[in-house]
């Protein structure tokens, strides 16, 4: 159908198509005019002279008196006919001209003798008069075109438009047409909409699109061997609109039109017929491109089916010289391992859910592939989702299912065979890996199904079984929990939060977390994060252990008492409304029972006054390994509550450790982890950090190093370079004696190497500046105090000694986060150095006008 | 141990490479990378490429346009990974060329290059689906992070060669030095500038519809180019029809080198090749035809437990 081109040949001066469409709604006087279509292309009549139209449309518009009054009317047609009577005006074409003939009332009707169905105007100021009676006949094709007007060239030439004064008038004579079409009182007349279509073409101009509404529809023959070629060209010609679309789906489902393709399938490739494959594989392509739900389910809906219809894809004329192998994988290579054995499905005819969830996953991924659109992909995913929520709900439902899961775990108590454990190991990893589609609190349910029914038994032995795939398969399944609830993890061992059973709905236990009178609290079993812990030391696997080391760090997140409503843990320092669960104990068993054998063998070179060669073939033989150790490090200073953390790395000589090791011969990237962590401890501008750095002379194990790189062109000096830059970052108003006293350790014993061997850079220049600018009036007693660091002292006496730190410190993100905000001109701008009171608080910065 | 040649050739054909060698070309490329600056400086001549976001095969169209490896000498301006069908290939087959000739090849960072972005644009899905398991993604963006962040091509009235743009806190190239890059590329600073920003008729510094880095102008580059000595600015990071354009006076340029940037957008590619004189010449190429081996499917598990 061709496209309706807008010439406003009208009688109204001034209607450009917006005044159009917005003239017919408002103006009480129908006065537009429908233009002339200058290419329509229309089946019953093309290129009609138009005086001779105008002459028969006057014959056409005869006076009829015969309205039907009959009192039998059947039902159907009553339904038909429409209700109201709506204003329109009549045009006819005369010369290229759109003819007014009147305005009046419109409706549609079906006479009740001949069953002919047809449109009547009635005069607006005469009921009487009828201005124009059309019969809905032949194969007349319709045309809406811009929402308000009904086009058509009747079986006797004449071209007739109605122009509506509302969209719902036309809407509801257009109802008519589809009607009376698809009721069969004129089966052979059809309908089109006429869409404007805004974007602009290849040429840069815009074309509309025409669209069958209703109309006969041509289906598909019974497919024989030698009609395929026709069957494929009406289903490619019926893609076009929906209505010929749902059409053919309609029939193709009713008429089980698949079994009949499948049928000439088996035979063509028993007769090596390839012309006969190649079209049915078209034929069953273009039925998927629907994208119709109808149709997928109708070809997946047994196993026969899918593989049949799998079968007829394996042969693509695109590709005439090759040939699919799915069968082949399907039965040769894919395997169906069956752990634990299931009831029989009550309808044995029925789909099994696990396979059909392999045969649609593999039909998505590997058959469909190469030519579905977003469209279908997605009809196709929402398939396979609901299919999986089956087996979920399957795998729950322990009366049905013939306690699968408690036979499952029960294996991890007693049993002997170390395949069928690794096996249940693997079924379990594929369906959580399933669950990721699903709803978060779907998911935190079946997971914790799974823990009440004994699947940390089944993780604990995986992280110790032999076979290194199967020990990947539990730390991701540890992965998986923490990533979706972490509050599950503490159900270990039946020992839940504050003792309350493992949450079978988890919205249930949030609300009943929000109440603060449950006290609730994490436990201190580390059992888990031992298992993890072990993994890191004694893993040599490169992906395991980072996998391992991310675990860790999500149960070590410093919120993970402050679970959102999600069951997630907030980001870092979000002001979360969540349930907040006391962690004290949690990580203090976690800093007094695993961290201390973690860091054993850091601690241990730390106190000896020469690194054992035998504690270097450790390091050198896992320095991932102790890159993540380093990055432990900055992740505890500076997210976990810094009386625990600290005195640990502190106290056991965990910093001077690390840094003796940039002497050592090891891996680059293990020693740019440790000035890393230099860096990151520097940043935190912690009193008793800086104290222990200079007490201990850490800043010398640095020097030494960046000596050994100094101005070479590479990331070891960058990276040197960035631990100064720290320093000139650092904005003094807190700490400040002892941020002088680490400026003033560096003025006196690195002076000369940073102004005159730092090439390239004021970086070094910049920090012996910083001396200069400080006040070092008073440095003789920070000295002093220096010596006092508390390593030895208890918790409680640090704190209070540190009681005015501790403010500072508590704000200390907040103040980092002001720096980032402010313009980054100023960031650039000489780096600034306040001499405020150490007691001032940081906030109050903000006012910097006297800088 | 690891064969590299055979590697490379398998990669180009777009084979399977096993997750341990992943692993072992990792580790080796990052003992290359850890020991380039910040900002490589570079000789003449050169081949500078644009984005190629996973599309490998026309990464073998841009190798036969420029000349292949190691005839040519190549830097590309990152974007290696995300949005085409191929980012574990494409990444695998820079890394290999990387570790094999280490001085015939250079790699700087592009914004895709990070553990969230890859996340979200598909190179971590990517990895999931062909490996079972993202230890392939951990490993690569391990090496993302050691990956320099930009080059001088030539010295004095050089090439200035940088991912996205200028960033207002890096008035001379050095300042440049002092960043530690081995990190996620941060949400604000100058590292996050460098790779995010674009080139636009703005004055001053502006604002970027991106989210992060700056809008920079004429006046900006002119000032740095005079500052530092160079003659011209390289970076990619934006996608243009015809491969490459020159802006501001000639003294920027955007190259482009992914053709039909995700197999729909239908643009031309192009490489900028920097011979002895600092002359430049523009080799452009389109998309090649895929054949039935470069279909993207994939294979699923074996089993399936019951």
């Amino acid at each position: 159908m061709g496209t309706v081109v807008v010439e406003n040949k009208s009688d109204v001066e001034d209607s450009n198509s917006m005044t159009y469409n917005k003239g017919v709604i408002l103006e009480p006087n129908v006065e537009q005019s429908p233009n002339k279509s200058e290419s329509r292309t229309n089946g019953s009549s093309d290129d009609k002279q138009s005086s001779e139209s105008t002459k028969e449309s006057s014959d056409e518009l005869i006076t009829d008196e015969s309205t039907n009054k009959d009192a039998k009317k059947d039902d159907k047609r009553l339904a038909i006919i429409p209700k109201v009577h709506r204003r329109v005006k009549v045009y006819l074409l005369k010369d290229e001209a759109w003819i007014d003939h009147g305005t009046g009332f419109c409706s549609g009707d079906i006479e009740s003798d001949t069953n002919k169905p047809f449109f009547v105007v009635r005069n607006e100021l005469d009921q009487e008069e009828i201005i124009l009676k059309a019969y809905l006949e032949g194969q007349t094709q319709y045309q809406r075109q811009q929402d308000t007007l009904i086009v058509w060239t009747d079986h006797e030439g004449n071209d007739i438009a109605l122009s509506f004064q509302e969209t719902e008038g036309c809407a509801d004579l257009c109802e008519f047409i589809i009607d009376v079409q698809r009721e069969n009182y004129s089966p052979e007349i059809s309908l089109y909409y006429v869409i404007p279509n805004t974007s602009l073409d290849d040429n840069g101009g815009s074309s509309d699109i025409t669209q069958l509404v209703a109309g006969p529809i041509t289906y598909p023959p019974t497919p024989s061997m030698t009609n395929l070629e026709e069957i494929l060209e009406i289903i490619n010609q019926c893609s076009t609109s929906v209505y010929t679309r749902n059409c053919i789906v309609n029939f193709v489902v009713e008429k089980d039109y698949f079994s009949l393709l499948l049928k000439i399938f088996e035979q063509s490739e028993h007769d090596h017929s390839l012309i006969n494959l190649y079209t049915l594989s078209e034929i069953i392509k273009n039925l998927i491109l629907y994208s119709e739900s109808k149709i997928m389910e109708d070809f997946c809906s047994n196993e026969d089916r899918i593989l049949g219809l799998i079968s007829i894809l394996e042969y693509d004329a695109e590709f005439p010289n090759q040939k699919s192998c799915h069968r082949d994988f399907l039965f040769n290579k894919a395997k169906f391992k069956v752990v634990i054995s299931i009831p029989p499905l009550k309808d044995s005819k029925a789909f099994n859910i696990f396979k059909k969830d392999y045969y649609l996953t593999f039909l998505k991924d590997v058959v469909l592939a190469r030519f579905i659109d977003d469209q279908t992909f997605s009809l196709l995913n929402s398939l396979i989702h609901m299919n999986q929520i089956a087996i979920i709900e399957f795998l729950k439902d322990s009366q049905n299912n013939d306690r699968f899961l408690e036979k499952l775990f029960g294996y991890y108590k007693d049993d002997k065979n170390v395949e069928l454990k690794r096996n249940g190991i693997r079924l379990i990893h594929q369906y959580i890996l399933l669950t990721k589609n699903l709803q978060s609190f779907q998911r935190t349910d079946f997971l914790s199904l799974l823990i009440s029914n004994g699947l940390f038994d089944m993780i604990k032995y995986a992280l110790n079984d032999d076979e290194f795939s199967i020990k990947i398969l539990g730390t991701d399944l540890i992965v998986s929990i923490i990533e979706q609830d972490v509050s599950l993890v503490n159900s270990i061992d039946g020992e839940g939060i504050d003792n309350f059973e493992p949450p079978v709905n988890y919205s249930d236990k949030f609300q009943k977390a929000g109440d603060k009178k449950f006290g609730l609290k994490l436990s201190d079993d580390m059992t888990l994060i031992t298992l993890l812990a072990q993994v890191l030391l004694k893993e040599k696997n490169v992906g395991l252990k980072m996998q391992a080391f991310q675990a860790l760090k999500n149960l070590l997140d410093n919120n993970i008492g402050k679970i959102d409503e999600n069951g997630t843990i907030p980001d870092f320092n979000a002001t979360s409304p969540g349930s907040d669960i006391s962690t004290e104990s949690y990580f203090k068993a976690f800093y007094n029972g695993v961290a201390p054998i973690l860091y054993k063998n850091i601690i241990e070179i730390a106190n000896c006054e020469t690194i054992p060669p035998k504690l270097l073939d450790k390091i050198s033989s896992d320095e991932l390994l102790y890159q993540q150790l380093c990055e432990l490090v900055s992740f505890g200073i500076i997210t976990h509550e810094k009386l625990l953390s600290r005195p640990f790395f502190l106290k056991n000589n965990i910093v001077l450790g690390l840094v003796k090791l940039l002497g050592i011969n090891c891996k680059m990237t293990l020693k740019l982890s440790i000035l890393t962590c230099l860096s990151n401890l520097l940043s935190v501008n912690d009193k008793f950090i800086m104290r222990y750095i200079i007490k201990n002379q850490v800043m010398d194990y640095y020097f030494e190093f960046f000596k050994t790189v100094n101005n070479a062109n590479n990331l070891a000096n960058s990276t040197c370079l960035s631990i100064l830059e720290v320093l000139n970052d650092i904005r003094i108003g807190k700490n400040k004696s002892t941020f002088k006293l680490l400026i003033k350790y560096i003025h006196d014993n690195y002076k000369d190497f940073c102004l005159n061997e730092i090439e390239g850079v004021e970086t070094g220049k910049n920090v012996i500046s910083l001396y200069d600018q400080l006040d070092t009036s008073n440095l003789k007693i920070n000295v002093m105090d220096s010596r006092d660091i508390p390593t030895d002292g208890d918790i409680i006496e640090e704190e209070d000694s540190d009681s005015e730190d501790d403010d500072d410190d508590d704000e200390f993100y907040d103040d980092y986060g002001e720096i980032y905000e402010e313009e980054v001109d100023s960031y650039m701008n000489e780096k600034r150095l306040r001499d405020d009171d150490e007691d001032e608080q940081p906030k109050k910065r903000v006012n910097d006008n006297d800088i | 141990m690891l064969d590299l040649d055979e590697t490379i050739a398998n990669i180009k054909e777009c084979k399977f490479v096993p997750e341990k060698d992943v692993e072992e070309l990792c580790s080796k490329a990052i003992e290359i990378l850890i020991e380039e600056g910040n900002i490589q400086h570079l000789d003449t001549p050169i081949t500078m490429c644009g984005d190629i976001h996973g599309q490998l095969h026309d990464v073998l169209t841009l190798f036969q346009t420029g000349g292949q490896c190691p005839d040519t000498r190549y830097l590309f301006l990152g974007d290696f990974v995300d949005r085409g069908f191929y980012s574990v290939e494409t990444f695998l087959l820079l890394m290999a060329l990387k570790v094999r000739y280490p001085d015939r090849i250079y790699l700087i960072r592009g914004n895709h290059e990070t553990r969230q972005i890859t996340t979200v644009y598909g190179f971590y899905d990517e990895c999931l689906r062909k490996y079972g398991s993202v230890n392939v993604w951990r490993y690569c963006c391990e090496v993302f992070d050691y990956i320099s962040l930009g080059a001088v091509i030539g010295g004095d009235q050089g090439v200035f060669c940088i991912h996205g743009g200028l960033s207002p806190m890096i008035n001379k190239i050095d300042q440049i030095k002092i960043i530690n890059r081995k990190q996620e590329v941060p949400h604000e600073g100058a590292m996050c500038d460098l790779l995010w920003s674009d080139p636009e008729d703005v004055a001053g510094w502006s604002v970027s519809p991106r989210g992060a880095g700056y809008l920079f102008g004429i006046n900006e580059v002119k000032k740095f180019n005079h500052t530092n000595n160079i003659s011209l600015i390289a970076r990619a990071h934006q996608l243009v029809m015809e491969g490459y354009k020159e802006m501001f006076d000639k003294q920027l340029v955007t190259v482009w080198s992914a053709p039909n940037y995700c197999y729909r957008c239908g643009n031309i590619a192009s490489v900028l090749a920097i011979d002895d004189n600092l002359e430049r010449e523009y080799k452009v190429f389109e998309a090649g035809t895929m054949d039935i081996t470069s279909l993207p499917s994939k294979k699923p598990a074996t089993d399936y437990f019951i």
